[in-house]
């Protein structure tokens, strides 16, 4: 038994060294700062960038990023993968994903996606018409042997439910895979923080910072734009959507329900706590928001007599009488995917001014509509 | 006591309970108001009028409407087969109201048709779920035509739903997220969604069914004793046969079709009503039972609606949780082999 108790001090101690080595290591290096995302760091070595991915369990992702082909030997760090930057031949998993080879100007790197359809980019969809993008089928589960076949460089996958499976598949086909956890950002600027990510990766990292400074600056001048606006006068805003008579919405640090008070919206669930969506009760709902001045953001819906014919009980809000209704249908492309989810996440600050011409449409003049529309009978 | 004493103490019990229903939800109504309302004064809140007068009142008379049809199928059920373990679901009816459901929300994607674009509509949901029952009751009409033993029948019924359930899978394995989820709460059953005048409907399907058991009360007695009793006895075996798959499948169909299956209170029921009036006899049955599933799934919607909290709960989640432990209570208790 005492042994039994030696051997498990033994490990723990040994175990707990290797963490703080590799902690160690990673301090020595240059971290380079971020300015809102908490789900990734990225250091800076004298010819190399290291990629950390935050994950569950202190598991974290490391990958080891080459500047060129040559050997380096990181002897203490444990490594995920070791990619050499530049033009690469890559697979995605989401389409916010898509909008950052978009603004880097690397459309071509993109060899294969899930579900094409989805996508609206222009170049992107201009690659896919000369079937230079393969589509890898809406099914649930990859096709992990054509994934293997196809050889990619890297692999980015959305960390939505279990990836470790794969990840482990493909890890010992040597063909490293991100785990994209970019969906967990509190701050839109953190999600849209993620293309350096993809800017190392492809070896445009200083095109990816000024993309990201610029839109940066944009949501802070948007945000200027309507930071005087006494509390009074901040409209009450509804959001999501219906199924029978439970209601789904936006919870309190989500993207949306954040973007919506940025935009000095008063958004009427931040009572209630929780992140990613609400589950409420219709007459819950009614009842709170039923006197709320705009509806944003319900569901994709074209019109409101679709809403009433999905729903009937839509018609019981003020915000559907006064048709003060708007949603993210503005921007489709030209197979039905919707801009919004693309390109959206990447662009916070159009999201922002979108959001500031529905609640405050003085301090928005010229600003166009991009991804929300009103809806109309 | 006597029948009636138990039928007055059911009937009060479920005036107060159709109240409670009413004034408990996320938004608590005092029941004060409630009769204030009753009296011709409005509600001292504009969203109350909408949230009972167009929520709730339509909410528990579906509740009502389906605790009668459900439990009354189950009734029918498990008197013919001479099995406790039969429900109103046992021919298939609700597999093929998925099926239709299914087909309508998932082969969208699953296939690349485009039968629809966005959620489905409102009514769509309806007519594809009422043309999956149809679907299968014409199917099983065209076995009992062909097969005589109630046994086989039961058996092609079990298949019938197997095969549409696989084909249920093969849809969900191949659809996207969205609808996936949305196929997932319909079948998780909501009596929430029935308005004014989709309840007309519902309550001309469930007073159809319901009329044609009241012809055929003295065969059922008689079926209890088996097929062949039954026969010696000058019962129409096959008029009864047709009679219970129309009802059944009207009943069940109908409520399936604005409200998803609604699990367990079809096999519940009928137990439920055999233990608390301790007869065979189904001129006290069919009524006990109707009458206690009004109780069960009015008291279970009053537990969904969560009082006090943001959110409620699928009703499929809480029948069950009350329908499970109750027939093992029920198997523990007493002795089926008795009264079939």
């Amino acid at each position: 038994m005492a042994a039994i108790r030696l051997l498990i001090f033994v490990l723990l101690i040994i175990s707990s060294c290797r963490q703080s080595d590799q902690r160690g290591s990673l301090d020595a290096l240059k971290e380079v700062p971020l300015h809102y995302a908490e789900g990734f760091s990225l250091f800076r070595g004298e010819n190399y960038y290291i990629i950390e991915i935050i994950q569950q369990d202190n598991e974290n992702q490391r990958f080891l990023v080459q500047d060129k082909q040559e050997s380096i030997e990181l002897s203490e760090l444990s490594i995920d993968g070791k990619i050499v930057a530049g033009s690469h031949k890559i697979i995605l998993s989401a389409t916010p994903q898509v909008a950052h080879l978009d603004y880097l100007d690397a459309a071509e790197n993109l060899m294969a996606f899930p579900d094409l359809d989805l996508i609206t980019s222009e170049k992107v969809r201009k690659s896919i018409n000369d079937n230079k993008i393969i589509d890898l089928g809406k099914g649930p589960a990859w096709d992990l042997e054509k994934i293997i076949d196809l050889q990619p460089d890297w692999v980015m996958v959305s960390g939505f439910g279990e990836t470790s499976q794969m990840e482990n598949r493909l890890k010992s086909a040597k063909i490293p895979v991100l785990i994209n956890k970019e969906y967990q950002e509190k701050h839109p600027l953190g999600r849209a923080e993620w293309i350096k990510i993809t800017g190392v990766l492809l070896g445009k990292m200083e095109k990816a910072e000024v993309i990201y400074t610029e839109i940066a600056d944009n949501y802070q001048n948007a945000l200027e734009r309507v930071s005087q606006i006494p509390s009074q006068d901040k409209p009450s805003v509804l959001s999501g959507s219906m199924y029978k008579d439970i209601w789904y919405a936006p919870a309190k640090d989500s993207w949306a329900a954040k973007i919506i008070g940025d935009a000095a919206g008063q958004y009427l669930f931040d009572q209630i706590e929780g992140r990613g969506s609400l589950t409420l009760n219709y007459e819950f709902v009614l009842d709170q928001a039923g006197q709320a001045a705009y509806w944003i953001g319900a569901a994709d819906h074209t019109s409101l007599g679709s809403m009433v014919d999905q729903n009937p009980k839509y018609s019981d809000f003020e915000a559907y009488k006064k048709k003060k209704v708007f949603t993210y249908t503005l921007g489709r492309g030209e197979t039905g995917g919707y801009r919004y989810f693309e390109e959206g996440y990447l662009r916070p600050d159009l999201v922002l001014l979108d959001m500031i011409k529905i609640l405050h449409p003085e301090k928005a003049d010229e600003h166009q509509f991009r991804y929300f529309q009103k809806l109309e009978d | 006591m006597t029948h009636r004493v138990k039928f007055i103490c059911c009937l009060v019990l479920m005036g107060l309970l159709w109240l409670l229903n009413l004034s408990l939800g996320s938004i608590a109504i005092p029941l004060v108001s409630l009769l204030e309302r009753l009296a011709g004064f409005s509600f001292p809140r504009e969203s109350w009028e909408i949230i009972v007068i167009d929520y709730r009142i339509p909410k528990s008379l579906t509740a009502i409407l389906a605790g009668i049809g459900l439990s009354v199928s189950g009734l029918q059920m498990q008197t013919f087969f001479r099995n406790p373990l039969a429900g109103p679901f046992v021919l298939g009816i609700s597999s093929g109201a998925g099926l239709g459901v299914a087909i309508l929300s998932m082969a969208g994607t699953a296939f690349g048709w485009q039968i629809l674009s966005g959620s489905p509509n409102y009514w769509a949901v309806i007519v594809a779920s009422s043309a999956g029952a149809i679907g299968v009751l014409v199917l099983m009409g065209l076995a009992a035509w062909k097969v005589k033993d109630s046994m086989t029948l039961l058996i092609v019924g079990l298949m019938f739903g197997s095969a549409a359930s696989s084909v249920v899978t093969l849809l969900s394995y191949f659809s996207a997220a969205e609808e996936l989820k949305m196929f997932t709460l319909w079948s998780m059953g909501n009596l929430g969604n029935t308005g004014w005048n989709e309840l007309g409907i519902l309550t001309g399907a469930v007073v159809f069914g319901l009329s044609l058991v009241l012809f055929s009360v003295k065969s059922y007695n008689a079926m209890l004793l088996g097929e062949a009793y039954a026969k010696s006895m000058g019962i129409n075996f096959e008029k009864l046969r047709w009679i219970m798959i129309v009802s059944t499948g009207i009943l069940t169909g109908g409520i399936t079709a604005f409200c998803g299956p609604i699990a367990f209170i079809g096999i519940a029921v009928p137990h439920l009503a055999r233990l608390l009036f301790k007869t065979n006899d189904h001129r006290i049955l069919f009524p006990a039972t109707a009458i206690l599933g009004i109780l069960v799934l009015l008291a279970c919607d009053t537990i969904a609606q969560l009082p006090g909290f943001a959110t409620s709960l699928p009703i499929n989640a809480v029948t069950t949780a009350f329908g499970a432990p109750l027939i093992i209570w029920l198997i523990m208790k007493r002795n089926f082999s008795e009264a079939f």
